[in-house]
C-alpha cells in the first residue's frame, strides 16, 4: 500500500490524523445542518461559538476547577460543563436575538447576516475578555499515553478518545434526528420550511432548544480540540470554512451526507502532505517539479478545490436532497 | 396541425402519479377547458408544458417542435404564457412596471445602456394592455396593493405582454365574487382567436359558457373529451366530477 | 375647511422628510461639489492651524486643532470613496437582485493583489521575464488597473458560474467558501503575495500616460484620481441600474420564478449581475491599495466582506447612494473610535467586536438602513400631503355644492 519514499507507519499516522479532524467536521457539520434543517439559517457564527467554547473550557478548567480538583477532573468538569454553559447561552441568544427576526421580512437573511455579525463579533470580544494571545491547553496528564507507537506511527490516547467520542455523538445524533419527534420536525424542516410551522406545535420552543443544541454541539467540539490546536480567537475561522465544505460536498438535508463528507475530506486533507514524498514526481507547467513544501501547504486549498468541483458537477452535493435549497 | 400536443406525458413524486400518461392535443384558436377534481393533476399538466416541472416521461410536442425538456424561459419565447392558480405577479413593482417587464422580455434582456422609457413600443404595448385589463388607473400602485380581482387580472396582463400563442390559465376566477366571474369569463372569451387559451376551472358556469371543448382529468388520467353536450351525457364523468 | 388642512407641519419626522426631499433633488449636487473641493478644505484647516500659531493665536490654533481630530481627512476621504464604489457595486447584487453574496472580498482582494503583483514583480532583479521589465522602465498604473479589471472580470465571471445557480443562504455560504480560497492562497503562495505580512515594495505607481506619481507620498493626487475612477463607475452602475437590464435585475428580486415564465434566463441574469458587481469590486480594491502602497491581507479575508455588507445595509441596501452614507458613518466612526475614543476607553481598541455587534444591531433594528428609513418616511410624508391636498378639495368642492344647494333654495 505504501508508496515510494512513505512508509506504511507513516501512511496510517496520518489516517488517522484524518479520521481526528474528520471527526470534528462531522460534528459541527451535523450541528450546521440541524440549525438549518430546522430554522433555514446556516449559522456562519458556527466556528465562532466553537472557540467560545474553547475559551469558555479553558477558563472552566484551568482557572476554576483544576487548582482543586486536579488537571484530570479539571478536565472532565470542563468537558461536562461547556455543553451545558454553550446550550443556555445558545437558548439566550435565540430568544432575545434571532426571535426578534421571526416572520419579518427577509428573516433568512437577516438570520444569515446575524450569525455573520457574530463571527465578527466573537472573535475580538474573545480578545477583550481574555487578552490577545492565544491560551495554552494542554492534553490532561490522564490522556498523555499512546496506545500503539512504532516508528512514525504514533496512536495517542487523546486523539483516540476524541475519535470516540465524536462517534459516540453522532450515535446520539442519530437516534435524535431519526427516532424522536424534535428529529422528525427537523427532517420535516429541511424539505419544507412551512410545514413545521403550519403544525402549530410550540415552534418557537423547538427553534430554540435547536439552536442551543446546535451552539452546544459546537462549543463542545471546540473544548475538545482545544489541548490538541492552539486555542486563540481566529481558531474558527478555518475550521468554518472547512465544515461549509464539507456540509457542501456531503449535501446538506441528509445525516449521512456531512458523517460520510467530513470523513473522506478529513483523510484527503491529512493524506496531500504525503503526495510530495511518494515515488511519483509532480511536475508543473514549467518541467519544475513541485516539491514536498507544495504538498504541506496544498491540503486547505484543495478542500476547496473538492468543493468547487463538486458545486459543479453534483450542486446539491454527494448525498443531497432535493429541494433543501430551493 | 395541433398548436399543442402531449403525448403520454406522466409525472411522477416519489410513489404518487399526479399525471397519468394523458395525450392531449389543442388546435390553433381553440378555447379549450380542462376540469377535473381536486388533486386531479391539472396544475401539474400546465407545469409541465410551460416548463415548471420537466415531465417523468411522454413528451410535450408545441407548434411542432419537442419541447419536453427546454427550459421554461425559452418556452416563453416560443410562445407559451401562463398564468398561476396562486396569483404569482410582482407585488413590489408598480401595476406598469409588472406589464412592462413582461413586455420588454420581447425585446431586450442584456440592454444596459437605454432607459427603459425611450423604448417608445414598449411604453405603447404596455399602455395597451394596460387599457385592456383595465388598470390604467392604477398603473403606478404596487401591484401587491391591488384587489384580489385586479391582481388576477394583472398577471394575465403578464402572460399578454409576452406575446404567447398559447395562452395557460390556471383557474383564474379563483377567489373572485360571482359578478367577477362572470366578467371574468367574458374577457377570457374576448381574449380568444387568434389566442389558443386552455383554461383550467372549477366554475362550471364559466366553463360550460364558452369553452369549445372540455377535458375532464381525473387521478392524474384522461378521463373524457368532448363539446359541453357530450361531456354532460358521460355516465363516467357524471359520476366522479358533475354528480360529486 | 381648514381643519382639513395639515397643523403642525413640522414633526422632527417631516423635518427629516423635507430635508430628504431636498437631498433627493439637489443633495447629489452638494455632495459632488463637496467633494470636488474636499482636499482644499482640509488643507485649508491644516493651514488655519499654522496660520493661527504663527499669529500667537496659540489658543485657537489649539482648539482648531482639536477639532480637526474630528473632521475626516484627505486620506480617509479616500477610504470612504473607494468603500462607496465597493458598496454600490455590491448593491447591485444585494439591493438589485436579492442575492447576498459573502464572498465579495475575493474579488476586492483579487483587484488589490493583481495590481500589487504587477507593481511588486514587474521590475529588474526579480521573476519577471526580462522582456516585460525592459519594456516597462516603471510599470504605469494604467496597464495594471486595465489588467486588473480584464482579470477581476473574469475571476468573477468564474466563481459566478459556480455559485450564481444557488439561492438565498446557500449562496451565501457557498460564496463566503469559495471566497476563503483566495484567502489561503494568498497565505499559502507567501513567496509571491507576502503572506500574512502583507504585499510590499509598491513605491512609485505612476500614472505613465500623464507622468504622475500616486500613492502616499501625495494625498490629494491619489484623492482626485481614486475620485474620478469612482465616480466613472458609480456613474457607469447608475446608469446600468436604470436600464431595461436593471428593471430584469429588480424583476428577479422580486420573484424569480415570475421572471422565468416571462420569459428571462434568470441563471445568465444572475451570473452577469454577479460578474459585473465582482467587476467593479476588483477595481474598488485596487484603488484601495494605492494610497497605502500595500496590499494587507486583511483585504481578501471575509472581514472584509462583512464591512461591505454592513455598509451596505447602514446605508440601505434599497437605495442607491445608501453605501456612501453607509461608507461615510463607518470609516468616520472607525476613524474617531481608534483615534479619539481610544483615548478615553480602551475597548474602542476592540474595533472588529464594535463593527459584529453594531452590525447585529443593524439587522435587528434599522433592516432597511439610513437612507432607506429616511426614503421611507418620505414617502410617507408625501402620501400625507397628497391625502391632505385630497381632502381640502374634496372639502371645497362639497362647500361650493352646499353653497349652490343654498342658493337654489
Ligand atoms: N411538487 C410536488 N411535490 C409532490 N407532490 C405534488 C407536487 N405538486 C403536486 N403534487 C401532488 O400531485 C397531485 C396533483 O396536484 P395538482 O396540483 O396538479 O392538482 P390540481 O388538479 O391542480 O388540483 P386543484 O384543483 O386543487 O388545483 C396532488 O396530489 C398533489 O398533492
Ligand atoms: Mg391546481
Amino acid at each position: 500500500m505504501a508508496a515510494g519514499g512513505v512508509e506504511f507507519s507513516e501512511f496510517v499516522q496520518h489516517l488517522f490524523l484524518g479520521l481526528v479532524q474528520g471527526s470534528f467536521w462531522v460534528l459541527l457539520a451535523l450541528g450546521l445542518s440541524i440549525i438549518f434543517g430546522l430554522m433555514g439559517i446556516i449559522n456562519f457564527g458556527h466556528g465562532a461559538f466553537y472557540m467560545l467554547g474553547a475559551y469558555v473550557g479553558f477558563t472552566v478548567s484551568d482557572l476554576v476547577f483544576s487548582p482543586f480538583l486536579g488537571p484530570n477532573a479539571g478536565f472532565i468538569v470542563a468537558l461536562a460543563m461547556v455543553p451545558v454553559v454553550m446550550f443556555a447561552l445558545g437558548m439566550v441568544f435565540e430568544r432575545y436575538v434571532i426571535s426578534r427576526i421571526y416572520n419579518t421580512e427577509n428573516e433568512r437573511f437577516s438570520g444569515v447576516l446575524i450569525m455573520f455579525g457574530m463571527s465578527i463579533f466573537l472573535p475580538d470580544f474573545v480578545r477583550l475578555i481574555w487578552g490577545r494571545p492565544g491560551k495554552p491547553f494542554n492534553i490532561p496528564p490522564m490522556f498523555q499515553f499512546s496506545l500503539f507507537k512504532t516508528g512514525t506511527l504514533d496512536i495517542t490516547a487523546y486523539r483516540s478518545f476524541t475519535i470516540i467520542t465524536a462517534a459516540i455523538l453522532v450515535a446520539l445524533l442519530w437516534v435524535l434526528i431519526y427516532k424522536t419527534n424534535l428529529g422528525m420536525m427537523i427532517r420535516a424542516g429541511t424539505n419544507n420550511n412551512t410545514m413545521v410551522k403550519v403544525l402549530g406545535i410550540n415552534v418557537s420552543r423547538i427553534w430554540r432548544l435547536t439552536f442551543g443544541l446546535g451552539i452546544a454541539l459546537a462549543g463542545f467540539s471546540g473544548v475538545m480540540i482545544a489541548p490538541l490546536f492552539a486555542v486563540d480567537a481566529t481558531m474558527g475561522e478555518l475550521i468554518l470554512v472547512q465544515t461549509f465544505i464539507v456540509v457542501v460536498v456531503g449535501g446538506m438535508g441528509s445525516f449521512i451526507g456531512p458523517v460520510i463528507g467530513g470523513l473522506i475530506l478529513g483523510q484527503l486533507w491529512a493524506l496531500t502532505p504525503l503526495v510530495g514524498r511518494t515515488q511519483y514526481v509532480v511536475q508543473n507547467w514549467t518541467g519544475t517539479v513541485i516539491g514536498p513544501d507544495f504538498w504541506e501547504k496544498a491540503s486547505d486549498i484543495l478542500l476547496f478545490i473538492v468543493m468547487a468541483v463538486i458545486l459543479l458537477l453534483r450542486p446539491r452535493g454527494l448525498f443531497g436532497q432535493e429541494g433543501a435549497f430551493d | 396541425m395541433p398548436i399543442l400536443e402531449t403525448k403520454n406525458l406522466s409525472k411522477h413524486f416519489g410513489a404518487l402519479i399526479a399525471v397519468d400518461g394523458v395525450d392531449y392535443a389543442v388546435d390553433s384558436g381553440e378555447l379549450r377547458s380542462i376540469i377535473g377534481p381536486n388533486g386531479a393533476g391539472k396544475t401539474t399538466f400546465f407545469n409541465m408544458i410551460a416548463g415548471d416541472l420537466i415531465p417523468t416521461s411522454g413528451q410535450v410536442i408545441f407548434d411542432g417542435a419537442d419541447v419536453s425538456e427546454v427550459p421554461a424561459h425559452e418556452r416563453s419565447h416560443m410562445g407559451i404564457g401562463r398564468t398561476y392558480q396562486i396569483t404569482n405577479i410582482f407585488p413590489k413593482l408598480s401595476v406598469l412596471e409588472n406589464i412592462r417587464i413582461a413586455a420588454q422580455s420581447r425585446k431586450m434582456t442584456f440592454n444596459l445602456w437605454s432607459t427603459v422609457p425611450s423604448h417608445k413600443e414598449l411604453v405603447e404595448k404596455s399602455d395597451g394592455i394596460l387599457e385592456r385589463i383595465n388598470l390604467t388607473e392604477k398603473r403606478d400602485e404596487l401591484a401587491g396593493t391591488l384587489a384580489h380581482g385586479e391582481q388576477r387580472y394583472l398577471e394575465i396582463g403578464i402572460a399578454l405582454a409576452t406575446d404567447p400563442k398559447l395562452l395557460l390559465l390556471d383557474e383564474p376566477t379563483a377567489g373572485m365574487s360571482p359578478e367577477e366571474t362572470i366578467q371574468t369569463g367574458e374577457f377570457i372569451k374576448s381574449l380568444a382567436d387568434p389566442l389558443t387559451i386552455v383554461l383550467v376551472e372549477h366554475d362550471m358556469e364559466v366553463v360550460l359558457g364558452i369553452s369549445d371543448k372540455i377535458t375532464v382529468l381525473h387521478n392524474g388520467a384522461f378521463l373524457a373529451e368532448g363539446t359541453v353536450e357530450e361531456v354532460r351525457a358521460n355516465a363516467e364523468v357524471q359520476r366522479v366530477y358533475l354528480r360529486e | 375647511m381648514d381643519s382639513a388642512a395639515p397643523k403642525n407641519r413640522f414633526t422632527p419626522r417631516e423635518f427629516w422628510a423635507w430635508l430628504s426631499e431636498v437631498f433627493d433633488n439637489y443633495g447629489i449636487l452638494i455632495l459632488a461639489a463637496i467633494l470636488v473641493i474636499y482636499p482644499f478644505l482640509f488643507d485649508a484647516l491644516n493651514e488655519s492651524i499654522i496660520w493661527l500659531e504663527d499669529n500667537d493665536w496659540e489658543e485657537t490654533a489649539e482648539i482648531v486643532a482639536e477639532f480637526r481630530g474630528f473632521v475626516p481627512s484627505t486620506p480617509l476621504m479616500i477610504q470612504i470613496l473607494i468603500y462607496t464604489l465597493f458598496g454600490i457595486a455590491f448593491n447591485i447584487l444585494l439591493g438589485n437582485t436579492g442575492m447576498l453574496s459573502l464572498g465579495h472580498c475575493a474579488f476586492f482582494g483579487v483587484g488589490g493583489y493583481t495590481v500589487g503583483i504587477m507593481h511588486a514583480w514587474i521590475k529588474p532583479g526579480t521573476y519577471a521575464p526580462d522582456w516585460m521589465v525592459s519594456a516597462f522602465k516603471v510599470l504605469p498604473l494604467e496597464i495594471s488597473l486595465i489588467t486588473c479589471v480584464i482579470v477581476s472580470t473574469f475571476v468573477a465571471w468564474l466563481i459566478g458560474t459556480i455559485c450564481s445557480t444557488k439561492r438565498g443562504v446557500y449562496f451565501a455560504m457557498v460564496t463566503l467558501s469559495i471566497s476563503m480560497i483566495f484567502y489561503y492562497s494568498a497565505q499559502t503562495f507567501d513567496d509571491l503575495t507576502g503572506g500574512t505580512d502583507g504585499l510590499g515594495g509598491l513605491e512609485n505607481m505612476r500614472l505613465g500616460s500623464i507622468n504622475l506619481r500616486v500613492g502616499i507620498m501625495d494625498a490629494n493626487i491619489t484623492y482626485y484620481f481614486v475620485f474620478i475612477v469612482s465616480v466613472v463607475f458609480i456613474a457607469a452602475i447608475w446608469q446600468v441600474l436604470r436600464s431595461p437590464f436593471g428593471h430584469v435585475l429588480r424583476a428577479v428580486r422580486e420573484n424569480e420564478n415570475r421572471a422565468r415564465i416571462c420569459g428571462y434566463n434568470v441563471a445568465k441574469v444572475r451570473l452577469m449581475a454577479f460578474t459585473m458587481s465582482g467587476a467593479i469590486s476588483g477595481i474598488a480594491g485596487a484603488l484601495a491599495i494605492i494610497y497605502g502602497e500595500t496590499v494587507p491581507i486583511e483585504n481578501i479575508h471575509f472581514i472584509t466582506s462583512g464591512q461591505i455588507v454592513i455598509i451596505t445595509l447602514f446605508g440601505g441596501a434599497g437605495t442607491f447612494l445608501g453605501p456612501a452614507v453607509g461608507s461615510f458613518i463607518y470609516w468616520y466612526l472607525r476613524q474617531l473610535m481608534s483615534v479619539e475614543f481610544v483615548k478615553y476607553l480602551a475597548i474602542f481598541q476592540y474595533w472588529e467586536a464594535w463593527v459584529g455587534g453594531i452590525f447585529v444591531l443593524i439587522v435587528l433594528f434599522v433592516p432597511s438602513g439610513i437612507l432607506g428609513t429616511i426614503r421611507n418616511m418620505t414617502l410617507e410624508y408625501r402620501e400625507k400631503k397628497l391625502l391632505n391636498r385630497k381632502a381640502v378639495a374634496e372639502a371645497l368642492a362639497k362647500n361650493a355644492e352646499d353653497e349652490a344647494a343654498t342658493e337654489a333654495e
